[in-house]
This record gives structure tokens, sequence and C-alpha cells, in this order.
């Protein structure tokens, strides 16, 4: 052993962190947690003497530590450099943008820091900031939009600002005066902070105190306009609200001059509303991608709100998401009031069988019956889980509720547990989400000091203590068994069912496991009744849904539509359809579980039976829009790399049949799948389905028999040697057209010097040297590019 | 007791039971890999999977319980396909070879890696019985043999092959000069009797076999003498008549009877050998004359000689039978075996049918890695037998190409053996049901694990290539409380059963590692067991 590297290595910390967490087999992930925090990757000397002062053992710290992506074994450079591989971000190019990142910061393959040990580059899972993709983080700062062009910048205006403190201390400023005061409120979700939304608020409160002006900035959690970001509302000391859109620091000036005394004219960026978010008017600029939208003129009624119906994200936009007396003011906590003070919890699991609330998780199962049989389940201590590992890359519903809904979650969670006789629970939130986390945590201790969690809850006898697991980076870990294995400190490896969690569970007790939405859609079912809930949706998926609206599509968001809304209605009438030029080809719901359903299926109304009718699942609500630039194959590809990698390698099927497939898939995209593979492809797919323990064994092929189903002829002209939406690296290739004025700019892009480019002359370009990086074409002004 | 069917019949079980549990409990088998009673189900191997009529999917006999009223099925052809499908897939990233290549390479399948080991350790009667499994003629052969098993030898990747053949020579020249060589066990007398016309190299090693199995051998045969083409067209220089009557003088040791000078059609006739014997062999006959004669007596003659049928030797008269002619000693040796095989088959009133080649999975070329691997627990001394001819010994010697080895010689050059065939060959489970359920090791190729090797002295091997992360072992460190006991690690298809902190198997695993090498499914640990 290198004893120079072992002194470097600071023991006492680890005796400090395990004396903080606790010595119990229990704690082995939050213990890796806060050793990775303090070293930045996992000493195998710290790894090693946890285990002489702790009760965990060799194997299961080495087990662990290799199972969750979060742990890091090698040290690494001063930063972080995170390139998302979610869903919306592979559509839009991240592959590249990984190729870039290694190209600028000279990373060779097989190596992930670069030479000065300045920035070590990861892959992420999915950071659920889908609309603003692709997203790279550096450290905490993210950065949403990204092209190969704008990584030198990106990086570069990292180095010159990351001294500046970025982060607010969740709860900062919550329930200050507003009365007869202008409000200027600023959604902070973490998408949101990501579009520039904090330097916004910065200048806002800057040019406020500068000039004394009679107003306050409020933070107020996600609008779900994501496209629109940075998202501004303006409350004048009356009452009426005016809407900004696309917002940047040097728009505040405007702004404030107009609503504010000695306020100008703002013909120009403003845009009336009347009153109230549902009669807004709005008009939507042409391209969300761009860093920064022009201000909006005033359009015609506003097609992304109108069809939405709120029940989970009720008040959004309005509220600090943090402010307990603010949520309070808007009817909070008067679900679990009627709960404890005038309902017994057989009435409730009635009224909640009765509104037909099924699971947002996926599955659909009914909520009502999972309570009462974990009601049933002998045994005196019970647990709840709130399951908030939203892994599906495309998928941030979960997040955005958590971060900006804390307090309705916690309610939604507190009424079933009284319901179900249980005094302690779990929040599981994935590690991927510091917000979300923190805002839990926050919102968990100003519940306890408001009497509002902890013992005799309102006076009325019940306990109820919630406790925060911080997931590490496991896409398995949304299985329930997985999640129970991974808080008591396993691998999150599934086990067999029967008996369900609600039988036997967390530490062998009956739990019951619900996910981030469903519990969020039950205060307003205690408060609003069931008949209310049911009588939204379809015939057999009741109330609303929310959904993470991404993909190629023009105004990505947050939105929560009623069940049975057609897929057509919320990718033209709310996404405002595929950019221009360009033919709507898919949606891909559920993730990696899930599956692509056609155009010609978009009419089809949104509910469970329906859509896992397609071969596709309802998932739990990562809703990806497909172009015809998007390849089918290459998609299908995709999420077989990530079901291969997410596995726990359990199973035999799951763990060498996935990557049998994945193998295949990648044959095609390189062109040199047969016919015959298609078969073998299909065949696969039905054994691994067959043969699967787990849900994510069972649903990995959907990806690729929905598209097999659907989208055979893409299979076969990949077998001829061509990809049709040219996407497929081995088999397209790039060349100038007549177009070309010869301004040399896709010379000066090109990393590989491929151009041959004499000014005023038609380019070249060198194939060999060609790397397919696409800077060219997205930096020729003229279209003069050509890919086939 | 509550009641179920399993395939269509109905049984009682006791409540609480597994569908494992409750078949076998009336004697109905269900395969499994990680499942062992005392550990409880582990659930990841997916050989046992059952169908329940009703259910999409197919479930683990392991873990579902046993429920009132359910109907099983746990042979249907669904559920055969479905062991097959993940033994395939199991095979597809097994890294190993079952058998050596060499053992794979030559043409009588001789069990050399285990020949090899029994002369490393001084015992050449082992070495012999080995040897003699598969061929009769070894110092025959061990002078002719082309040497195929050396040539796909791994050894040679790194310098030369192992001298195999002259290892067999070796063995066999040690036995014959011995006081009593070695003679294989008869069975009971059967009271069959079996004619072979031709007394070369099949016809010969055809006889050693049915007289093991206790049936009556007479070997007719056109020449003066017995041995065929290795007594009249082999050059003595090669293979020396004295070493030929004396193996050719231990097969008429075990009652073989021998009748020179009968040439076909003119003392013997097919028909007649049909109608005094229960079964014929036709070891002899590729010449003109002969074809034209059986072809007279009624046998099929096609193009290329002699019409079989090539799973069973049969010809198209009920008892005759005849292999495929060959003019290579050592494959001619295994049709004579294998037409043995066939015959006792057909005498005890089974299908006559040849043996399959042996199933094994294969490694093929080893990486540079993989070589030093192997490289690590053999010996370093280069191939003793020289390849160029000794003239000097050989013009001393009348018949004697090579100079024989010593036995000092012979224990330093099967050190030399890189030991790449699976020490589990005989028990492995993956194996078994490979053949049981016909899963082919190339039917999901695709990419595999390296080859490693981790040994203990106390005598356990772990060879991660071959594990199949059942989690047995897992189980077992955690039951011995094993300090540094095996655990998973990483995630996905490069999941790997491991030791922590990157230990190796020699400083750790105090009392698990017996139980291990005894509970893995497959040759992934195993014992040391120097015998073999």
């Amino acid at each position: 052993m290198n004893t120079k590297i072992k002194e470097n290595i600071d023991l006492l910390e680890v005796e400090r962190i395990v004396a903080a967490v606790g010595t119990g087999n229990d704690k082995v992930i939050p213990i890796l947690q806060a050793i990775q925090k303090h070293f930045k990757y996992l000493p195998k000397e710290a790894l090693q003497h946890i285990c002489e002062i702790t009760k965990i053992t060799r194997a299961q710290i080495t087990g662990v530590a290799s199972f969750y992506t979060q742990f890091r074994h090698n040290p690494v450079g001063k930063h972080i450099l995170s390139v998302c591989h979610g869903t919306a971000c592979h559509v839009k190019g991240a592959p590249l943008i990984t190729d870039a990142v290694r190209r600028y910061l000279n990373i060779g393959e097989g190596k992930d820091t670069d030479a000065d040990g300045l920035f070590t580059l990861e892959k992420a899972a999915c950071f659920g900031c889908c609309t603003l993709a692709p997203v790279v983080k550096i450290d905490d700062v993210t950065y949403g939009h990204v092209s190969t062009r704008s990584v030198p910048e990106m990086i570069n205006l990292f180095l010159n600002t990351r001294n500046a403190k970025l982060e607010t201390a969740p709860g900062e400023k919550a329930g200050f005066e507003t009365k007869n005061k202008t409000v200027i409120k600023i959604g902070l979700g973490s998408c949101c902070i990501a579009s520039g939304s904090k330097d916004v608020k910065t200048a806002f409160d800057e040019y406020i105190a500068e000039n004394g002006l009679d107003a306050v900035t409020k933070k107020v959690g996600c609008v779900g306009m994501c496209h629109s970001n940075p998202f501004t509302e303006v409350v004048s000391s009356s009452g009426v609200s005016t809407f900004y859109a696309g917002v940047k620091p040097e728009d505040v000036k405007l702004i404030c001059d107009k609503h504010l005394p000695s306020a100008g004219s703002l013909r120009k960026i403003a845009n009336k509303i009347k009153k109230g978010y549902e009669h807004f008017t709005f008009a939507y600029y042409d391209a969300p991608e761009e860093l920064n939208p022009l201000p909006l003129d005033e359009g015609p009624a506003c097609s992304f709100l109108g069809p939405q119906k709120r029940i989970v994200l009720e008040n959004f936009g309005e509220v600090d998401p943090l402010d307990l007396k603010e949520y309070k003011e808007k009817g909070g906590f008067l679900a679990l009031e009627k709960a404890l003070k005038t309902l017994k919890p057989g009435e409730i699991i009635h009224e909640i069988k009765n509104s037909g609330l099924r699971g947002r998780g996926g599955a659909g199962f009914p909520a009502g019956n999972k309570w009462e049989i974990s009601r049933a389940s002998a045994g005196s201590k019970k647990y709840i889980i709130c399951n908030g590992d939203e892994g599906d890359p495309g998928a941030f519903m979960d997040r955005m509720l958590l971060e900006s809904y804390p307090y309705r979650v916690i309610e939604g969670m507190a009424i079933a547990a009284f319901a179900i006789g249980i005094d302690e629970g779990y929040l599981y939130i994935r590690e991927e989400y510091p917000m979300a986390l923190d805002n839990i945590r926050y919102a968990l201790a100003e519940c306890e000091k408001a009497g509002l969690l902890g013992s005799n809850i309102m006076g009325t006898g019940f306990n109820l203590k919630l406790h925060v697991f911080c997931g590490a980076g496991a896409f398995i870990c949304g299985e329930e068994t997985a999640l129970i294995a991974s808080i008591e400190g396993r691998r999150g490896m599934p086990r067999f069912r029967p008996p369900f969690p609600a039988e036997s569970g967390l530490f062998s007790c009956p739990t019951n496991i619900n996910n981030v939405e469903t519990f969020a859609c039950v205060p307003w079912i205690i408060k609003n009744g069931a008949c209310a809930f049911a009588k939204i949706g379809t015939e057999t998926s009741k109330g609303t849904k929310v959904f993470a609206l991404a993909g190629n599509v023009l105004r990505g968001g947050l939105i929560e539509v009623p069940m049975g809304i057609s897929i057509r209605e919320v990718v033209f009438g709310i996404g405002g359809g595929v950019k221009k030029g360009r033919k709507f080809k898919a949606v891909q719901m559920g993730g990696p579980s899930g599956g692509c359903i056609p155009e010609s299926l978009a009419d089809m109304p949104i509910d469970f039976e329906k859509i896992t009718g397609t071969g596709a699942i309802m998932g739990s609500g990562g809703l990806v829009v497909l172009d015809d630039s998007d390849c089918m194959v290459d998609f299908a590809r995709f999420f077989l790399e990530f079901t291969q990698n997410q596995s726990c390698g359990k199973c035999t099927f799951c763990r060498i049949g996935t990557k049998r497939m994945l193998e295949l898939l990648e044959k095609f995209c390189a062109g040199r799948g047969s016919l015959e593979d298609i078969g073998r492809l299909e065949q696969l797919a039905h054994d691994i389905k067959a043969g699967s323990l787990c849900g994510l064994g069972k649903t990995a092929p959907n990806p690729v028999l929905t598209t097999i189903k659907y989208f055979k002829e893409e299979y076969v002209a990949h077998t001829k040697g061509k990809c049709p939406a040219k996407k497929c690296k081995a088999l397209i290739k790039y060349s100038v057209n007549d177009k070309c004025i010869g301004c040399t700019l896709c010379a000066q892009a090109c990393p590989s010097e491929a151009i041959i480019a004499e000014p005023y002359k038609k380019h070249k370009i060198n194939q060999e040297k060609c790397i397919k990086c696409d800077s060219c074409r997205t930096a020729c002004l003229s279209e003069a590019i050509d890919l086939e | 007791m509550p009641e179920l069917k399993i395939n269509g019949k109905t049984y009682s079980f006791e409540e609480g039971a597994t569908l494992l549990e409750t078949a076998a409990a009336h004697g109905i088998i269900i395969p499994t890999l990680c499942y062992l009673k005392e550990l409880g189900a582990l659930t990841s191997c997916f050989i046992c999977v059952v169908e329940i009529e009703g259910r999409a999917a197919l479930v683990p006999a392991c873990s579902a319980k046993a429920a009132a009223g359910m109907s099983v099925s746990t042979d249907s052809e669904r559920v055969k396909q479905a062991r097959k499908r993940a033994l395939e897939l199991l095979l597809s990233d097994h890294t190993g070879d079952c058998l050596g290549p060499c053992q794979t390479g030559c043409p009588a399948h001789i069990n050399i890696p285990k020949f090899i080991r029994e002369l490393k350790h001084g015992d050449n009667r082992a070495a012999i019985r080995t040897i003699k499994e598969n061929v009769a003629l070894p110092a025959v052969l061990g002078r002719i043999c082309p040497e195929v098993c050396e040539k796909v030898c791994r050894r040679k990747e790194k310098d030369a092959p192992v001298s195999i053949c002259h290892l067999k020579r070796f063995a066999a020249d040690f036995d014959m000069s011995s006081a009593k060589p070695f003679l294989p066990g008869l069975a009971g007398a059967t009271g069959k009797k079996i004619s072979i016309i031709g007394a070369g190299p099949a016809g010969l090693t055809a006889a050693y076999y049915l007289r093991q199995r206790g049936h009556e051998v007479v070997i007719y045969d056109k020449n003066e003498k017995p041995g065929g083409t290795l007594r009249y067209e082999i050059a003595k220089t090669r293979l020396p008549d004295e070493v030929l009557d004396e193996e050719i003088a231990l097969i008429a040791k075990l009652g073989v009877k021998f009748e020179q000078n009968k040439s076909l059609g003119a003392e013997i006739f097919l028909k007649e050998l049909v109608k005094n014997y229960d079964a014929v062999l036709i070891a002899a006959g590729s010449k003109k004359d002969d074809l034209k004669q059986l072809e007279k007596e009624g046998l099929h003659i096609g193009e290329n000689g002699l019409v079989t049928d090539k799973e069973s030797y049969e010809t198209n008269v009920t008892g005759v039978f005849a292999g495929p002619k060959s003019t290579l000693a050592v494959r001619a040796s295994e049709i004579g075996r294998q037409a043995a095989k066939a015959i006792d088959k057909y005498l005890s009133g089974l299908k006559p049918k040849i043996e399959k080649r042996p199933f094994s999975v294969k490694m093929g070329k080893l990486s540079k890695e993989e070589l030093e691997v192997f490289l690590k627990d053999s010996s370093d001394f280069a191939r003793f037998l020289p390849d160029m001819v000794d003239m000097v010994f050989v013009e001393e010697n009348p018949g004697e190409e090579r100079v024989p080895f010593f036995a000092g010689e012979v224990i330093e050059e099967s050190g030399r053996c890189l030991r790449c065939d699976c020490r589990k060959e005989a028990s492995c489970f993956l194996k078994k049901y490979a053949i049981e359920y016909n899963a082919g090791p190339e039917a999901l190729k695709g990419e595999k694990r390296g080859f490693t090797r981790d040994i203990k002295r106390i005598g356990v091997v772990y060879e991660s290539g071959k594990c199949i992360m059942c989690g047995i072992c897992i189980k077992i460190c955690e039951k011995y409380k094993e300090k540094h006991g095996m655990t998973y690690i990483g995630r996905g298809f490069n999941v790997r059963v491991s030791l922590p902190f990157g230990r190796k198997f020699e400083k750790v695993l105090e009392e698990a590692a017996e139980e291990c090498a005894k509970s893995c499914p497959t040759g992934a640990i195993s014992k040391i067991n120097y015998s073999l």
C-alpha cells in the first residue's frame, strides 16, 4: 500500500462522519455520501476504516459503493462536468456535446479528467431539466441549451464566475410583508435557475434597492412554462398581473420603469393580462432553444395553459414553495385537519378508493386498495415511503413537485399515514435533485415546528416522523423492493414478490409505498371529495396526470392535464407542435420502460389501459416528442443502453439478454444488421419480458418492441446502410452544397480540420477527417451543409 | 391439505411451500442453478421457471409459493424454450473451456489434460487407464499420430505446445514394459457374438471396446497378421512391428479371436456372418473388390463406398454396421470406438447411436492478459521434445524416429500444461442442463468476460469468467461471517462476484472456501484435486 496516499486520507474525518451519521448496517449509503462530499471520491482507506468502526461489512460496503453511480472510486478533477444523457438531451444531441467537451478539454477516450486536473467529465442519467436540453452541469451550476459550439464559452463562463455564490439558502426571506407593494414573482425551480432566473431576481433586487422602489421580489415555484424561462409576473399593489417571458437582467430596468412610479412606456415587451392565468393572452416566440429569446408581443389566448387542469399543481406560480404560512392561507393542511378531526381511517381509504386514484408511478395500481392492504397487514410497526426516485430519463414531474409543492406532498403522506396507521416514514429522493432534497428537508422542519408533523399532530394524538433518504443514483431503486433494499443499506436489487411491501417491506414491516404525485393528489381529493376527482378523466383513469413535456416540441414544460385528453392535443395544443419544417413522428411515453406511440395513434385519449394497449406504458409521466429528425433505431438503442447500464445484474435474462439486444441494436446503427436480426431482437425481447423478476426487466424490451411494431421500415433501411433520420453516425455523410457562400464559418467551427475552405469559394469536406460532430451544420448561416 | 395441479395431475401441498418444494415432494424435478435449500431462494438464474395458467410471465419455481387451485406446468414447450434461452444467455458469457482445446481437437477425444496431470504426479497406471478410455492402441498412435491436439494446444501461444503425443507414447510404452500391463475389466458375458471384418485400427479398437462390454468378438482379416494398414502401409521406421504386435497381443488377451487369411467373397461371406453372429461390423472394405462383393451380398454402395447412417453406423442390412472410411489411424480408431458404442446399444435392444461430439464451451483465442493468467500456474520449461528428428538416434534404433522421454522429463514436460480444462467438467450443472436442454454456447454470442484465475493454496480456485452470478457463495460467506466475504461488484452486464478491496483468495475466506467450492454450480469456484 502506498503509505503516502494513506497519510493523505484524514481518517479522523471519517470518524467524525460516522459519529454524525451512525454505525448501523443501514447507514452505509448516508456514510458513503458524506465521505464523498468530503473527499470528492471514496478513498479505499476510508472505506476500510468504516468497516473497522461500524457494523458495516467489507462485502456490504464494496457491493453498495460499486452499485450506485453517485459514488466515485478515483480522485477527480477540481470540478465535475456532467453531461446529461436523459432522453430529451439525447434527442437534442447530448453525445455530440460529450464529444465536444472531450475535444475542448482534451480528454482522451477512456479517460475522464483533463491533464490539469481541473475538470472531470461524467455522464449523468438525467437531471430532469428536460426542457432545457441538452443540459450540462458543472459542479452546482446548470447550463441549458448547450450546443457543440457553445461548449468553450460555457466552460470559460463557469471559470470566470465560479466564485459567485449562486445558491440561496432554502427558505430565505420566506413570509415577508407584501401588503401594498408591487410584487415581482420569479419562478425559481431548478430549471428556471438554469435558465438564468436567479440572475434576473438579483437584478430586480438590486434595482429596487438602488432606487428605493416600493416593490419586493418573491420567488415562486415552477410555473411549468419552462420554454418561456425566465418567467416573471408583476403584481401591482391593486392586484393586476402582468407577465413577461424570457426576461433578461437588462430588461429589469424597463419592467420596473413601467410598473413602478416613474415608469416609462413598455409596449415593447409587456404582455397585458386581464386577470388570472386562465385568461391571459400570450404569444410564443419561435425558437425556445435560443439562448436569449425575444420579448413577447400581444397574442392569442394562451393555448399552453388553456387545456390544462390543475389539481396537483394548484396555485402554481403564486406561492413561495417554502412558505408554510402561505401554503396554509391557500387552504393547505385543511385536508389533513379534516382527515384527522372528522374522518375515520376507513373513511379516508373509502374516499380514496371512490376517487379512482391510481398510482402515478407507472403501474397504475389503485391507491386506495394498496392502503387497505397495508392497513390490514399484521404488525404494530409500519412504514410509509414516498417514492421520489424519479429515474426515468426524460421525466421531471416529481422533481418539480418536490421542489415547488413540498407541503402538498407531505400533507398527502400524512393523510395516508393516518389512514393506514403509520407513525414513521421516508421520502426517497434521488441525489440528482439537490433542490428537491433541500426544499423537502426545509419543509419537514417547518412542519415539525408548526406541529403538523411529529407527536400529537394538531392535538389529535396522531404521530408521524418523516425522514429524507437521499438516493445514490440507481434507476432500479424506483422499483419498490429495490428502494427498500437501498434504505436498508443494501444494493438495490429487487426481490421476488409476493410478499408485497404492503405485507412485508422496510425492515420486514408492512410498508406503504406511493409515488410523489399520488400523494400530491390526496389533499385535493380529501378537500374536494372523491366525486369531484372521479368526475375528471375516463372510465378507468380518473383525475389528472402531470406530464413532463419535452423533446422536439416548441413549448416544453411541466403540464397537468385531465386524463382522457388526446396525445395530439398535448403535443399540438399545449406543446405547439414540432419545429417548423419538421414532421411530428411519435411520442415516447414511459421512458425506458415505455414505448413510442406513432403519430397515427395520436388521437388516442391518454389513459392507463389505452396507452398500455399500444405497447408503451403511462409511466410516471415523461412525454418526449419526436420528429422526423429522430432515428427510431438509435432511440431504441439509447434506451437499451440505459437499461443495460441500470440493470442490477441479478437475473440472467435482464443482465445478459439486454446486453445482447443492445449489441444487436448497435449492429443496426452501424449498418451491419440483417433482416434476421430483427427477428432475433424480437425473440430476445419476448424472452426477457417473460423471464425477468422485476419491472425493469419485464419492460426493458418495450422501446424495441414498439419501434419494431410501428417503425419496422427504419430497421429495414438500416440493414441497407441507410438511416432515414440521418442520425446514425456510421451511416451519414456531410457535404457542402451550392448555397455555400465561402464564408469559412464552418471551417472555423470544425474541430478536426476536415473542411477545406478557401474564402469566397465553395468549401469542401474531407470525409476521412470528418468526425460527424455536426459543428459545421450548426455554424453555417446559409444552409449549405447537407447531410445524407 | 390444499391441492394444486402440476402438469395436469392433482397434488397436495404444504401451506407456505414453494412450487419447487411442492414439485420435488412429488418427485417432479425442476432444474435449478442458484437454489440451495439451506440458503433459500436467490431467484437469479431463472432456470427453474414454470408456467402458471392465467399468468403471462413465467414464474421462478424456487420463489413462487404454491396456492390452492393453481395449475402449473413444469415441462411445457414454452418452459423448455425459456430454460434453453436462459442457459444460452449464461453460456454466452461463460468464459472458460469445459474440455481442454487438446481434447476437443483430438479426433479420439482423449482426456489429454487428465492423463498429463496423472503423468505429472507419476501415476502412469492412471494415465494409461485414462488414455485407454478412448483409444486401444496408444503406443501405436503415440508414434504415428499427426498430433492434431498439439496444433490447438494453448501453450504454443507462449512457446511451443506440450508434447502430448510423445507423453502418450511414454505412458503406453511404460505400461507395456511393466510387469502387468493395464487390461480393462470385462463386463459379464452377454452371450452375444459379433464378427468384425478387418483387423485395422478401426476393427481392433471396436473389438477392444465390444469385448469390454461382455460380448464375444471374432475378427476376420484377409492378411497373414492383424494390423491392416498399420502393419502393411506405414513405414517400419515409424512404427516397428514389435510395438504393434504387443498392443494387439493385449487385445487378444481380452479374449478377442483373430481369424487371419480370411478374405471376403473367398473364405467369408457377409450372409453367413449375419446368420452366425448377432452383429457384424465392416471395418474394412474400402477396396474396390471388397465393395463389389458387399454389393453382391445386398449392401447399398454409393459414390463414396458403403452407404451407412451417420448417426448410427447402420447399413441397409439389419445388424450390419459400418463407419465412414478414414485413412487417418486415430480417426479410424475413433470410428471403431463409436461403432462399438452403436453395436452395444443395438445388442441391448436400444436404438443404435454413436456419441455426439462432447459438449464444451470454448474460450477461443486468449488475450495477452489471459495467457499470463494461465502461465502463472505452469512450469517455465521449454518444450522437451525437439521438433527435429534425431537422425543418429534413429539409425541406432531402427523403427524409432524420436528419442523417447525419460521419466523425469515426463514430469517436467507435463508441468508445462496450462490446465485449460475445467475442474468441474463432470459435475457442472450449467453443462448438465445445457446438454439436457440442447443449449449451445454459440447461440447468443456477444461480448464476453475475460478469464481470470485466483488460487488459494489450501485447495480452492476461483475462475471468475465462469461465474453465473447466482450469489450462492455470497450467502455462504455471510453464513460464516467471513471478514472479506464474496460480494457483488458493479452493475448490469458488468456485475461481478468478487472479493472486497481487490483482495486475493489466498489471504481471505477462512472457513467458507471449501463450502463455496462444493456449492458453486459451475466451475467458477472449485476444489483443486491433484489426482484429477
